[in-house]
């Protein structure tokens, strides 16, 4: 009997598509028919969905938030099943592991790091995590959009969407194997703005720590 | 979220060690796509064949879903250590053999 759901979620549920987007898939099938899949396709079992929702991750509500089924064999899928996720928790500390990673790229591009495209794509995707793990604290909403930094009211992002939209396509070039897209000195402007970023990063910490230090 | 920071470490490490070679083309990324898609850019098989064997191993060291993070594979860190050594090693000896 197949047991296999299929979704999909991301920029296609959210009409961001543009020439760059691929498509998000979620594989909900038994672990011996785990590896039949393609390779970028996001596979899980049951259980394991069950226990994301129970500790309210932030891709369990990012599923809750989007994912569309595409196939259900019979009745009614897992994700209709486990309703709301419980209430996300993890975002100060996800932020603050992010921050890890967008220092560490900040650190490389400023001893001129020979892996340029590899850095400044970690950069863009740290920026757009850090946001995605703190509008649900700061602005009490979940938003999974590629342009989520520019969604943060206080602090600002210090960067143009110009320039963070390379950064997008930098990290699109390291894990779809697309070509470097750095022309020569398009992100020299963002090397300059490097040490800003990383206070945008500590600044967002820092209310984040506030607020909890509030609630308790 | 630790797996993934020690993903990114070897990744690093694996782009530094072919980056600094100034004859074989920009490595983008460790994924198998990026890999891929510079083996097929004239670089020499044996040296490909090395690295897309690097790109395994170091996709094995965390998982992310979404591209949110969501670790489940704990992989040897200290196996890919040694294979990037061991291909830094090669790497050396091509070009001090020109």
């Amino acid at each position: 009997m197949i047991t296999t759901e299929i979704y999909i979620f991301g920029s296609i549920v959210r009409c961001e598509v543009d020439p760059g987007s691929d498509v998000d898939v979620l594989v909900i099938a038994a672990p011996n028919e785990a590896t039949q899949f393609p390779n970028d396709w996001s596979v899980y079992s049951r259980d394991r969905l069950r226990s994301l929702f129970k500790r309210g991750t932030l891709f369990a509500w990012h599923l809750y938030c989007e994912a569309v089924p595409v196939f259900i064999p019979k009745g009614r899928g897992l994700l209709e099943q486990l309703g709301r996720p419980a209430p996300y928790t993890g975002g100060r500390e996800e932020v603050s592991s992010l921050r890890i990673v967008l220092d560490g790229a900040i650190k490389e591009l400023l001893s001129r790091s020979r892996s340029p495209t590899y850095e400044f794509g970690l950069l863009g995707m740290a920026c757009r995590d850090i946001a995605m793990a703190a509008l649900p604290t700061l602005q009490a909403r979940f938003m999974f959009s590629r342009v989520s930094p520019f969604l943060i009211e206080t602090p600002r992002f210090p960067i143009s969407k110009r320039i963070y939209n390379l950064l997008c396509e930098c990290r699109r070039a390291s894990t779809r194997g697309l070509r470097s897209p750095i022309p020569n000195g398009s992100l020299e402007k963002c090397i300059r703005r490097l040490p800003e970023l990383s206070r945008w990063a500590m600044k967002i910490e820092e209310m984040l720590n506030e607020g909890v230090s509030k609630k308790n | 979220m630790k797996a993934f920071l020690k993903k990114i470490e070897a990744e690093r490490a694996l782009l530094s060690v072919v980056n600094q070679n100034d004859r074989l083309p920009e490595l983008t990324g460790a994924s198998l796509a990026a890999v891929e898609e510079w083996c097929a850019r004239s670089v020499p098989k044996n040296i490909a064949g090395e690295v897309l064997k690097l790109s395994s191993m170091i996709s094995g060291l965390a998982e992310r879903s979404g591209e949110r993070f969501d670790e489940r594979h704990h992989g040897d860190t200290t196996r890919v250590r040694k294979a990037i050594h061991a291909l830094s090693h090669k790497l050396n000896c091509r070009e001090e053999n020109g």
